[in-house]
């Protein structure tokens, strides 16, 4: 399973390049795209789940032209949009039943195994008969997950689906998310870090419509290892002090003492420590173009 | 702050293109139609003509109106708009914390909005008087400009129904947060207004419907609808009570709404939205809240992608669909108006002289046809706009359009979702209709009519409107423009005929109705009906595929792509689909065109005139020329009903009754009659168009000799368009004008002189005068004929019976036909019908003469009425006038189809189904039992008209139908007493005082009636009624049968109506001959009313009673302008206090009825004292003693005299204490 995508281009009416010449191969696993909002992921995502036309580009799913031939990646696409609603006042098992009926599952005794069997494991069970409109943000979530499963889809796409969900929602989201991913194509686009990094066994960064880096995350952060400092600087000399590096993040600790992070090939000076560097690292290095 | 919202909203809407929009749409819809009423495009079509201004004050009154309550329909887009779009962007939950107050945000808005609203129409005002001075305007048409005119219009209309409407638009978008619920608002109040005309067009209810009338027009018609043509000219609007009452009423409430609103309304509130039922809340499900891994396997199932399961997946989505649909507030609203509508459509209206029809099916399903039928329409625009961009509106789309379900069958369903709507609509129809039938105990259901009629012809009507539906939408994704323009289409298409375009085929989903008679069912007009409707859907799948290319999927794209999609879409079954609505559309247009306008010339309303005019400029001169009389005519007529042919000959014997020899014959034909020859040489000039044949005889025709022509009776074969014959399945009725007619006639030029002078021809009069001595050589009935010996021989099929006017002398069954043969042995007119009909019979006689019914099987309600009605009238003109010339009578139904009427032949009198079979007669009520009337009034007929026939002048039909009215009236108060003679009198006083209103040309004295229906029937009725009030019945009718005496059976010249005023003057004392100069020779009306009265008890037990009142009577020009003054200048004038003008009256030495009435035991009227005062002056004082406690009073109480204001005659007695 390959997803190739080429020369993949798209301008706004109002001027934003929301994909400059995009260029991405996606293979069997769960690709991370990780980047800040307005990156283009949303426009990238929906490009690919038919749902918006490049203005120049191509994509392939194995054999599939799916800019030619929309239907047919429709067929193995499970899509989970970032904000999305459903017809009010409609049940959960009535929706997906109509789902199933869309996607194809023509026998009706089919489409019931297939709705319980996803109620059960997205744990909508007991609130199948409520309508989903009405649903908190979490269960909605897992209703678009089993939405997106009745099709047993061969490429799935997420578009920041753990925003907004509470820890132990997100928690659960994600291993759902990495039970079907094993052998399927997993494109999960997000701006936290902490998700690609738990998940993803390849990712790329995203920002103003361009890959910035293209790795897998571990090879990501090796890469980096030597060259992350820190340093403790009070709230004070923030400003003077981060003009001469490349500052990476600022945090602040309980004493109100700040951790500066820098990104520099040798020390940088006395008071900074080389510090492990993590994947949120890699991507304030490539977002701030500290490296490309 | 309030300054700045209304400044930054105000900027905004003057930045909008959708404002110029608007303002040129309505400045243009506001100049065009008073341009087209003006007369701007005749050189395209028919002349426009008329004796009203299009801009007097109360026309203009009317136009801006209409055109205001069009406009109207922008209101949510612009009130509801500047809030709806607050909390569409979801600006609303910050607006809280905004430092403005609640009135600066409500004030601000409304304001803007009202504003913005009245800019617009403002512009229609303008349109319209630009309007009225476009070159090309008939000036003779334009009042002069009047600013007070517009005054008064935007002052009291136009502005407080903007507040109404607005207030309502603004107040139902706040709340709901929906602009379609300001649009339901908006249909709800033109409901009010379609049920206030419903009240206003009933005489009983006439005050509820100028209160209920929300645009405050039904008020100003409560006074102005007897307003004369001069009256409506030059008269300010009347503002009066009534008028200031609606307008004050309806301001309160606009004003209560929107302090309503002010007050309720918060940011902090939740829309409210219509739900009939909550659920119950359940317990809230729990959360999950450990990290549990699970095992995901899916199920093993089969997927499909094929056709059926996108068919599947299509009804999923309708089911869906169309439940948003039902428990939607538009719907709900909608099918509770139009059970409303329809329960007051059928208890308000469908009435004949207060008297009910029964509520047969074919009835029932003639109530939803206008109003609702406009509603079904709304709906399915409403309803395919809210379905297109449902998926988007709730973000539903990006889980939709990334599923493998086909475009295709998301739209299918929402089109099956409105098609089933409309489905529910009717049946919503058809259980309010068999709801009412219950209720009004009438249990002969007719479910396959119902079902039938609604599914099988009534909804692809619609079905047809949800095409362009689609395809406007798809164009025009603003819902709110779509809709716009969907209603424009749907109005606009009836506003082409104004630029000449006037063929069905060219208005979308226009074409001729379908129309259910119980005789003749749908005959042929259903075959007509599909094909047009299928012309329609032709164009309509066209429409449906073309929107599928331009159908959004995902994300909305820019003009560009979605031209890119669409050429991508545009593959073979889409190209196949789009070419065959296309084909079917060329193909039976081309039929219909080739039906229509080319194997049959079509004949524009322009070409018409033109012809009409050619035909006179090159015939007129035959008028004089002397031609021979048809003295006998012989028919063999053969029916063929199943194939609707007619076949047959026919024999005129005609005789040169003049002193010279005549060598030419003028022979107009018929479709019906085209090949004939003399029984002598003669070669002839055919005229196809005007289908005249003009023969010269080898050898002339001596005075007193006699020729024979014979004529093949024969039409050209049907068409599915095309009926080129009379005959119907069941239920055929045609008269002699399908058979040759010699002579010019001069019927059929045009009257109107406008249109005269615009072809050149000189100004005419309708009819000849009574002096013109060679117009009294016809009978108003036939130019080519005095009385005739007739002969028939009719055929048709077996089950049926054919009938024609005679004596039935034979019958006999031949070669699968039905054969009668007929032969008048009375004299008779040149006048004769011929009828055939599956019939059942009802027979009984008056004085040995048989009286036979024929009636369509089930329409027995009234048979023993309509018997009574022809017994009756047989015996009093028999004992009143002089003998009944014939030896039978007959009274045969025919089909709605062939009118609403009834017509009295020889002997013979065919009735319409519509009117007496299905009435349903209360007696208690003080209906008229019409029935019982129209049966007598035909059978007087055959006095009046077929005994005395008056000659082709002014005045003929006074001698028809005045009298045969009277009679009818004179035998009804002997059967039913006096109470139904107000009722009928009443109803004949409304429609005589409105029909004047609308006169054409002018308005004539009765003795010079020119056939004008509410001057001959209406009025004729009131004044032989008061006639014979005022001189005694016995007196009258005997000055009537001595004039029956004198002219019956004769021969040329005929009679006239002045003649048959010497006769009444003779028999009229002196005191009284004003009574017959005022209300024959002149145009009278009375203006009587009781001004105070007074009664107290003397001390015998008997009440004194004191009654002020005024008694107002003037002459009428023919335009209805009010002449005080009498020949000499002389005129009565008194000058009341407090008011500006003084009161005027012709002189008056006028004998008018004063009476007091009490109540007896009973509770009913009773006649304490009625007596008539000859009344000199205007204000007359009466002193009367009375025996008992009196309850009324009045002058003229029973409204014997023409009067505009009848319910001020009389007035509750009041005690002195």
């Amino acid at each position: 399973m390959l997803l190739t995508i080429q020369n993949l281009q798209k301008t706004y009416g109002n001027g934003v390049k929301a994909l400059d010449n995009i260029d991405l191969s996606i293979s069997t696993g769960m690709f991370g795209l990780l980047g800040p909002n307005g990156a283009g992921k949303s426009t990238m995502m929906r490009t690919i789940a038919t749902l918006q036309d490049p203005d120049e580009g191509s994509i392939q799913l194995n054999d599939i032209n799916v800019l030619e031939s929309p239907t047919e990646l429709r067929k193995v696409l499970g899509y989970l949009p970032q904000e999305f609603g459903v017809y009010p006042n409609i049940s959960a098992m009535e929706l997906l039943n109509y789902f199933a009926t869309l996607k194809g599952i023509s026998s009706k005794k089919e489409r019931g195994e297939m709705v319980k069997y996803l109620l059960e494991i997205t744990n909508l069970m007991d609130a199948r008969k409520k309508a989903v409109s009405s649903y908190s943000g979490g269960m909605k979530q897992r209703f678009g997950i089993a939405q997106m499963l009745l099709n047993n889809p061969k490429l799935i796409i997420v578009d920041e689906p753990t925003a907004g969900l509470d820890p132990a929602e997100r928690r659960r989201f994600l291993n759902v998310l990495r039970e079907i991913g094993s052998d399927h194509i997993v494109i999960f686009s997000t701006h936290i870090v902490e998700d690609v990094q738990e998940l993803c066994n390849d990712m790329a960064i995203m920002n103003q419509g361009k890959i910035l880096l293209r790795a897998a995350p571990t090879e990501a952060v090796a890469e980096l290892q030597g060259h992350i400092w820190s340093k403790l600087i009070d709230r004070e000399s923030v400003e003077s002090v981060s003009a001469h590096y490349q500052v990476l993040s600022t945090s602040y600790n309980p004493d109100n003492s700040l951790n500066l992070r820098v990104f520099a090939d040798g020390s940088p000076g006395a008071e900074f420590r080389e510090v492990q560097a993590e994947l949120q690292d890699v991507y304030f290095t490539y977002l701030n173009g500290f490296k490309s | 702050m309030l300054k700045t919202i209304f400044s930054f909203e105000f900027g905004r809407w003057m930045n909008k293109p959708l404002f110029y929009i608007y303002a040129v749409i309505l400045l243009g819809v506001g100049a065009l139609l008073m341009a087209a009423s003006g007369g701007v495009f005749d050189s395209n079509t028919a002349t426009v003509s008329g004796l009203t201004f299009i801009n007097s004050p109360l026309q203009l009154a009317y136009t801006m109106g209409s055109l205001t309550a069009f406009a109207f329909f922008l209101l949510p887009s612009i009130v509801g708009a500047t809030v709806q779009k607050d909390f569409k962007s979801n600006m609303y939950k910050l607006m809280y914390s905004f430092p403005f107050k609640k009135s600066d945000y409500i004030f601000g808005k409304f304001l803007v909005g009202l504003l913005v609203s009245f800019f617009l129409m403002v512009l229609i005002g303008l349109g319209a008087q630009v309007g009225t001075s476009f070159p090309g305007v008939d000036q003779n048409l334009i009042a002069p400009f009047s600013g007070k005119a517009y005054l008064q219009i935007y002052g009291l209309f136009v502005l407080p129904n903007l507040f109404l409407f607005s207030a309502i638009v603004f107040s139902v978008t706040l709340f709901s947060r929906s602009i379609i619920a300001g649009f339901v608002a908006i249909a709800v109040l033109y409901f009010g207004q379609s049920m206030a005309d419903v009240y206003l067009a009933n005489q009983d209810y006439t005050l509820v419907g100028a209160y209920l009338d929300p645009f405050g027009l039904n008020a100003i018609n409560y006074y102005a609808k007897y307003w004369t043509i001069t009256e409506q000219n030059e008269n300010l609007l009347p503002i009066k009570e009534i008028v200031i009452y609606n307008r004050l009423i309806w301001v309160a409430i606009a004003a209560v709404i929107f302090a309503f609103t002010y007050y309720r309304f918060s940011f902090h509130s939740e829309p409210i939205s219509l739900k009939f039922w909550k659920k119950q809340a359940g317990p809230s499900p729990t959360k999950l809240q450990t990290g549990l891994i699970q095992r995901v396997s899916l199920p093993k199932v089969n997927y499909s992608h094929g056709f059926v399961q996108s068919l599947r997946s299509a009804w999923a989505l309708t089911k869906i669909d169309l439940k948003y649909i039902v428990k939607g507030g538009p719907f709900i609203v909608v099918v509770i108006l139009a059970i409303l509508f329809m329960i007051i459509m059928i208890a308000v209206s469908g009435q004949i002289f207060q008297t009910e029809t029964l509520p047969v099916t074919r009835e029932i399903l003639t109530v939803p046809g206008g109003v609702f039928s406009m509603f079904i329409a709304l709906l399915s625009f409403i309803y395919t706009g809210l379905l297109m961009q449902r998926s988007e509106t709730t973000r539903m789309f990006q889980l939709e359009d990334a599923s493998s379900g086909r475009t295709w069958s998301f739209m299918l369903s929402k089109f099956m979702s409105v098609v089933f709507m409309q489905m529910i609509l009717l049946g919503v129809i058809m259980l309010t209709g068999i709801a009412i039938q219950i209720y009004k105990g009438f249990y002969n259901f007719e479910f396959n009519l119902y079902l039938f009629d609604l599914y099988g012809v009534k909804l692809i009507n619609y079905v047809v409107w949800s095409f362009l539906a689609f395809v406007i939408y798809s164009i025009i994704p603003n819902f709110y423009l779509g809709l716009f323009v969907l209603l424009a289409f749907a109005i606009g298409s009836n506003f082409l005929d104004f630029i000449g375009i006037e063929q069905a085929m060219f208005k979308y989903n226009d074409g001729p109705g379908a129309r259910y008679s119980d005789m003749s069912e749908y005959g042929i007009s259903l075959p007509r009906y599909y094909l047009y409707k299928l012309y329609w859907s032709g164009l309509g799948i066209f429409f449906l595929f073309a929107s599928y290319l331009f159908w959004r999927r995902g994300v909305r794209r820019s003009f560009k792509k979605t031209f890119k999609l669409a050429k991508s879409r545009l593959k073979l079954p889409v190209i196949g689909g789009m070419l065959a609505g296309l084909a079917m559309f060329f193909v039976l247009g081309g039929f219909i065109y080739n039906e229509t306008n080319i194997k049959d010339t079509y004949v524009s309303s322009k070409m018409s005139e033109q012809r009409t005019a050619d035909q006179e400029i090159a015939y007129k001169r035959y008028q004089t020329m002397p031609q021979p009389r048809i003295t006998d005519v012989s028919l063999n007529v053969d029916l063929y009903t199943k194939e609707r042919n007619v076949r047959g000959q026919g024999v005129y014997t005609l005789k040169n009754k003049t002193a010279s020899a005549i060598d030419t014959v003028f022979v107009n034909y018929s479709r019906l009659a085209k090949e004939m020859t003399f029984d002598r040489a003669s070669d002839y000039k055919d005229d196809t168009i005007a289908q005249v044949k003009l023969f010269g005889l080898e050898e002339s025709l001596l005075p007193g000799e006699e020729i024979q022509l014979t004529f093949d009776i024969k039409n050209k074969d049907n068409t599915i368009l095309n009926n080129n014959s009379p005959v119907r399945e069941n239920g055929t009725f045609f008269n002699s004008s399908f058979f040759p007619r010699i002579g010019y006639e001069d019927g059929g030029e045009l009257t109107d002189d406008k249109t005269r002078k615009k072809y050149g021809l000189e100004p005419k009069e309708r009819f000849a005068a009574p002096t013109d001595s060679a117009a009294l050589q016809n009978t108003y009935i036939s130019g080519d004929a005095d009385w005739i010996n007739f002969e028939a021989i009719v055929s048709t099929s077996p089950d049926q019976i054919a009938m024609t006017p005679g004596k039935l002398q034979q019958e006999w069954e031949e070669d699968g036909q039905k054969y009668y043969h007929y032969k008048m042995q009375s004299k008779m007119l040149n006048f004769y019908a011929i009828i055939s009909a599956r019939y059942e019979t009802y027979e009984d006689n008056w004085n040995g003469i048989p009286i036979t019914i024929y009636y369509h099987k089930g329409h027995d309600y009234n048979l023993e009425r309509m018997m009574k009605g022809a017994k009756d009238a047989l015996a009093y003109c028999s004992e009143q006038f002089s003998p009944y010339q014939h030896d039978q009578l007959r009274i045969l139904e025919f089909p709605i189809i062939g009118g609403g009427f009834a017509q009295s032949f020889a002997n013979t009198v065919p009735f319409s189904e519509g009117i007496g079979f299905i009435a349903d007669v209360d007696d208690e009520d003080g209906g008229v039992d019409y029935p019982f009337a129209i049966s007598a009034h035909e059978v007087a007929h055959q006095w009046w008209a077929h005994q005395v026939i008056g000659a082709k002048v002014q005045g003929a039909t006074v001698m028809s139908e005045s009298l045969s009215e009277y009679v009818s009236l004179k035998v009804l108060e002997r059967a039913n007493g006096p109470e139904q003679m107000r009722t009928f009198l009443k109803s004949a006083l409304d429609a005589y005082l409105l029909g004047r209103t609308v006169e054409r040309k002018k308005e004539q004295p009765l003795a010079y009636v020119e056939n004008q229906q509410h001057i001959h029937y209406n009025k004729g009725s009131l004044v032989f009624y008061a006639l014979s009030d005022y001189i005694g019945e016995t007196n009258l009718n005997a000055a009537l049968s001595q004039y029956v005496d004198s002219v019956a059976f004769q021969e040329a010249p005929y009679t006239t109506c002045l003649e048959l005023l010497d006769f009444l003057y003779e028999a009229t004392p002196d005191s009284l001959d004003y009574f017959i100069e005022d209300n024959f020779e002149y145009i009278t009306v009375y203006n009587n009313r009781v001004i105070d009265n007074n009664f107290k008890e003397l001390s015998d037990g008997k009440y004194e009673v004191n009654i002020s009142a005024e008694v107002v009577k003037y002459r009428a020009d023919d335009k209805g302008k009010r002449i005080y003054k009498n020949a000499v200048g002389d005129s009565l004038l008194i000058q009341k206090e407090g008011e500006k003008r003084p009161t005027q009256s012709y002189p008056l030495a006028d004998y008018v009825e004063v009476g007091v009435f009490g109540v007896d035991d009973e509770g009913e009227e009773e006649v304490l004292y009625l007596r008539k005062h000859k009344i000199t002056d205007i204000t007359n004082n009466f002193r009367i003693v009375v025996d008992k406690e009196p309850s009324e009073v009045g002058v003229d109480p029973y409204n014997k005299l023409i009067d505009t204001n009848s319910e001020d005659n009389r007035r509750k007695a009041e005690s002195i204490e």
